[in-house]
């Protein structure tokens, strides 16, 4: 039965077929628009059915100093070694957050969820009259919270936003290293002036979407 | 010498290979052209710097040979054009030179001195290009592109001489995945020589007058299953697309459309019967076996 079904399948689909004798035959490759092999296409057509990790366009897009951005790839994995990590690896007994000393210390808790972090980005947003966009004691992951605010946020001070979320998380990883290991806290105002002083030097290092944020603060002649 | 191969030189800038037998009559002929093209050019060849490797040779052949060119023997395997050649399929041992050379930058690099960020930056442009040239030739067997990924694994989390599973925050594989989806971007050298080596198979056709055309070639099924699902044919004259094998049907194969249909095809036509053949006259109705047919739709039953 199969067998007659394709016989006659076959016959009707080369009915129609109409050769054309002035053209050749031509092998056409799939992955690249002008039809022709390229070994990078090929070695893309090896990753295509893979699924890709939240909030990956998003870091792919941020402009930051790479070693920023290396960080920012570990917290897209959810791979820092943060006290709850440790304590599930049996590392430490104790798991509370070094910043609040309330929640379990996961990186997202640190970045966004605990109260000390949030305070420094509210600080950071009012600067901008973008109170809105500070994490809430709702928020619970990080890349959520990164590809909600950022939408809230007009097209043009988007590349601001993304490269603020960097710096500001990458301080706070810093504030944190520094109380763990140090055992040295800043206090929040010291923090904020800190993170104020790196804006500024971000920018005179070319990181021009920052502009805006070195106006509000008031230092206009830094502004190269 | 296989009886498919027809080329007895190989040249290459200035390096000449050629492939005798060790029969008396050919060694005399063949020294008798390179004098004669001594003459005539004014290049003669000097028989000391020529490296004598023997294929499958007994010693009384090797002996002859020796008589006739007194070089230095060469056994293999050997490297030309920086390409490791054996007669078997390439050991470790072999592979080794290319792990050795990967490994002799790290020591120059000042490691502690970068950040993982930069790092990254010198294993994708440095580390990883180094087995590029060896890789669109040969296959680097597993153990070797192990031994690679050890160097580079540990030079981009500790950047030292060894490391432990802690420091290793992510699993190789995934930092080996394509930025878009969340890794380095670092290449995998085993997909990355596929994809080099999909080149031949894209580069070899029947109407390049390519003189290695006619050469037997290695097969890896990955590689030629890779080839099959990336390309398709575009029927023009139909004298090139096979009518049973080839994707030119919208895309496909009569061979995915009708798979019984295509066992009943003999192999020698499968390969051989082109689209403008079959449509002739319908003759691929006749190129079906009917006999193989009965029995096929007797086994369905």
């Amino acid at each position: 039965m199969q067998v007659s079904m394709e016989y006659l399948l076959i016959w009707d689909l080369t009915r129609g077929i109409q050769l054309d004798d002035n053209i050749q035959d031509a092998l056409r490759w799939k992955w690249t628009s002008d039809k022709t092999f390229s070994t990078s296409s090929a070695y893309h057509a090896f990753f295509i059915s893979q699924q890709a990790v939240l909030g990956t366009k998003l870091w792919r897009k941020a402009q930051a100093p790479p070693k920023c951005k290396f960080f920012i790839w570990l917290v897209l994995h959810d791979w820092c070694w943060t006290a709850a990590r440790r304590k599930r690896h049996n590392l430490q007994d104790d798991d509370s957050c070094v910043l609040c000393e309330q929640l379990p210390e996961t990186i997202s808790h640190l970045l966004v969820g605990c109260p000390t972090s949030r305070m420094v980005w509210f600080s950071v947003f009012r600067r901008l009259g973008w109170q809105s966009a500070t994490p809430t004691d709702r928020t619970i992951c990080f890349v959520d919270w990164w590809s909600h605010a950022r939408k809230q946020r007009a097209r043009g001070d988007r590349r601001c936003f993304d490269t603020l979320v960097i710096l500001v998380s990458w301080l706070i990883w810093k504030e944190r290293n520094r109380r763990t290991f140090d055992h040295h806290a800043r206090s929040h105002e010291v923090l904020l002036t800190f993170v104020d002083d790196e804006i500024v030097s971000w920018l005179q290092a070319g990181y021009k979407q920052l502009e805006g944020y070195v106006v509000a603060l008031g230092h206009v002649s830094i502004v190269v | 010498m296989h009886h498919k191969v027809k080329e007895r030189v190989f040249l290459y800038a200035d390096d000449v290979v050629l492939f005798l037998a060790p029969r008396h009559q050919d060694l005399i002929l063949t020294r008798g052209i390179l004098e004669i093209f001594a003459r005539a050019s004014g290049l003669s060849t000097n028989i000391n710097k020529c490296l004598i490797s023997p294929i499958q040779c007994d010693l009384e052949a090797t002996v002859t040979l020796m008589n006739f060119f007194p070089g230095k023997i060469d056994p293999f395997p050997i490297t030309y054009l920086g390409i490791p050649l054996a007669l078997r399929k390439l050991g470790n041992a072999e592979l080794q030179p290319l792990v050795d050379k990967v490994a002799s930058r790290l020591p120059t690099w000042k490691a502690n001195l970068l950040n993982r960020a930069g790092r990254t930056v010198l294993i994708k442009s440095t580390l990883s290009a180094i087995p590029t040239h060896i890789a669109l030739v040969i296959n680097i067997s597993p153990l070797a592109i192990k031994c690679i990924d050890k160097r580079r694994r540990t030079f981009l989390w500790k950047g030292a001489d060894s490391v432990r599973g802690g420091h290793c925050l992510l699993a190789w594989p995934k930092v080996c995945r394509l930025p878009e989806f969340g890794g380095l971007g670092i290449v995998d050298l085993e997909l990355f020589g596929y994809a080099l080596r999909l080149r031949w198979l894209w580069v070899r056709r029947p109407d390049d007058e390519r003189p290695w055309y006619t050469l037997p070639d290695s097969q890896e099924p990955v590689v030629e299953a890779m080839f099959k699902a990336s390309t398709y044919m575009e029927v023009g004259d139909g004298n090139r697309a096979l009518f049973w094998v080839d994707k030119w049907l919208g895309g496909r194969a009569i061979e995915d459309i009708a798979p019984c249909l295509y066992m009943a095809v003999g192999t020698r036509i499968r390969n051989r019967r082109t689209v403008a053949q079959a449509l002739h006259g319908d003759q691929w109705v006749h190129d079906i076996r009917r006999r193989q047919l009965c029995r096929l739709a007797w086994s369905i039953y």
